[in-house]
């Protein structure tokens, strides 16, 4: 009996030591503050989300010496986003996925709905890749619902994760040389989809309209 | 010649003291028997009588083996507990429509596009002294990616693994400097208000 009992206890010691792989930089900030940090990393972890972010967003907070007030609010806010990308990209997001998820919502315009529309066209598929350029195209000025159509249209005709993601840095590198979002992902679309495959209905005037052609075949 | 070999006398004393002497086989016997008595091991001892220096040793080593289970088992459990949502390493399967409306099967793992992806900075910097990579990739910590001077000392680069997805970073230039990255895109963070450096990261 004292055996197990011992057993047990070193148990319990091994599983402390391993979750304490993610400590957070707490050291330096008030007690009661600190309490509510890792109240809601435990909660986050409690509900099953993957809490990386969550402690990434307070180490960037201590980092750049925010206030704690502001840190525990953006903890907060990271495990809230958390939550809604995993319920918009159900039944089966990676932890990739949610991460990803969360950080597009944090783009102004980038709503579940969108994250929903992506999840419908790749349902057993990761979506991180896909994700994180639709909230790049977002934050670079595109509007929400043409890029949400954008990037579900890509997918749909086979686009790797390497094409996605060169859109969306092209058109961010357009934009900080003074560009149009829109125009930028006219041109850039316009190259793009004369890869995917070529488009015998489409005319040069209406590269974005890419659902109006197939995939290419083999 | 030695002095040994010289002097007789000192010769017949070494004689005498090279001698071995005649055997105590009573006193062989008694060493031979406390010898075979210390080296019993726990399978030629009867059952339940153990020294209690063995009994010390054979504790000391049952925890080692149980610490090590323990943890073994406490990093699997909190791989378990903090990726719940994880989806385990199997293949899938999904359609894709073509404009024929022709279903074309797509296997795919899901466990790979998930994988973190080397993925390397480079900063170009003469005057630092030392330079790390920040970001959300590495919970924003300076000593997880320090970064690595050229010979010729004025590009710094570093590689390191990072999940696929859109990701916020700087650099920390001499503990202290908090740093944009000059060929990347840039956004605010909606949380705590402070501009980062972007990159997206994607399997091909």
């Amino acid at each position: 009996m004292r055996r197990v009992n011992l057993i047990l206890c070193l148990l319990m010691v091994g599983a402390r030591v391993a979750s304490a792989q993610d400590s957070l930089p707490l050291a330096n900030i008030d007690r009661e503050i600190a309490s509510r940090l890792m109240g809601i990393v435990d909660s986050a972890r409690a509900r099953g989300l993957p809490t990386t972010p969550i402690v990434a967003k307070i180490s960037q907070g201590v980092l750049l010496h925010a206030a704690t007030d502001r840190i525990v609010a953006a903890a907060q806010n990271v495990a809230t986003r958390l939550d809604d990308a995993r319920s918009a990209l159900a039944p089966k997001p990676t932890a990739a996925d949610i991460t990803a998820g969360g950080d597009a919502l944090s783009v102004t315009g980038v709503t579940k709905a969108a994250l929903q529309a992506v999840r419908s066209t790749s349902p057993n598929r990761p979506v991180a890749v896909p994700i994180a350029v639709l909230a790049q195209l977002v934050a670079s000025g595109v509007p929400a619902p043409r890029a949400t159509e954008i990037v579900t249209q890509l997918l749909k005709r086979g686009a790797s994760n390497r094409q996605l993601v060169a859109l969306g840095n092209d058109v961010n590198s357009d934009v900080g040389r003074g560009a149009g979002a829109n125009s930028s992902l006219d041109v850039r679309l316009r190259g793009l989809t004369a890869v995917l495959a070529p488009i015998p209905q489409a005319t040069a005037g209406q590269p974005a309209d890419i659902s109006a052609s197939g995939p290419k075949k083999p | 010649m030695t002095d040994a070999e010289r002097d007789p006398v000192l010769r017949r004393a070494l004689e005498e003291l090279r001698r071995v002497p005649p055997a105590d086989i009573d006193a062989m016997r008694r060493v031979v028997a406390a010898a075979a008595a210390a080296r019993v091991t726990p399978f030629d001892s009867e059952p339940g009588v153990l020294s209690p220096r063995r009994g010390r040793s054979i504790r000391l080593w049952m925890a080692v083996g149980v610490a090590a289970a323990s943890a073994f088992v406490g990093f699997a459990l909190r791989g378990v507990w903090s990726a719940r949502a994880r989806v385990a390493p199997t293949f899938v399967s999904s359609t894709v429509v073509d404009s024929t409306n022709t279903p074309l099967r797509q296997v795919v793992s899901a466990e790979p596009d998930a994988a973190p992806i080397p993925t390397q900075f480079v900063f170009n910097s003469r005057r630092a002294h030392r330079i790390s990579v920040v970001g959300d990739f590495n919970s924003w910590n300076p000593s997880n990616a320090p970064m690595l001077r050229s010979p010729d000392g004025e590009l710094w680069s570093v590689t390191i693994p990072i999940a696929p997805g859109r990701h916020m970073y700087a650099f920390m230039v001499d503990d202290s400097l908090f740093t944009l990255d000059p060929t990347a895109p840039n956004a605010r963070d909606p949380d705590l208000g402070t501009k980062g450096s972007i990159i997206i990261v994607g399997r091909p």
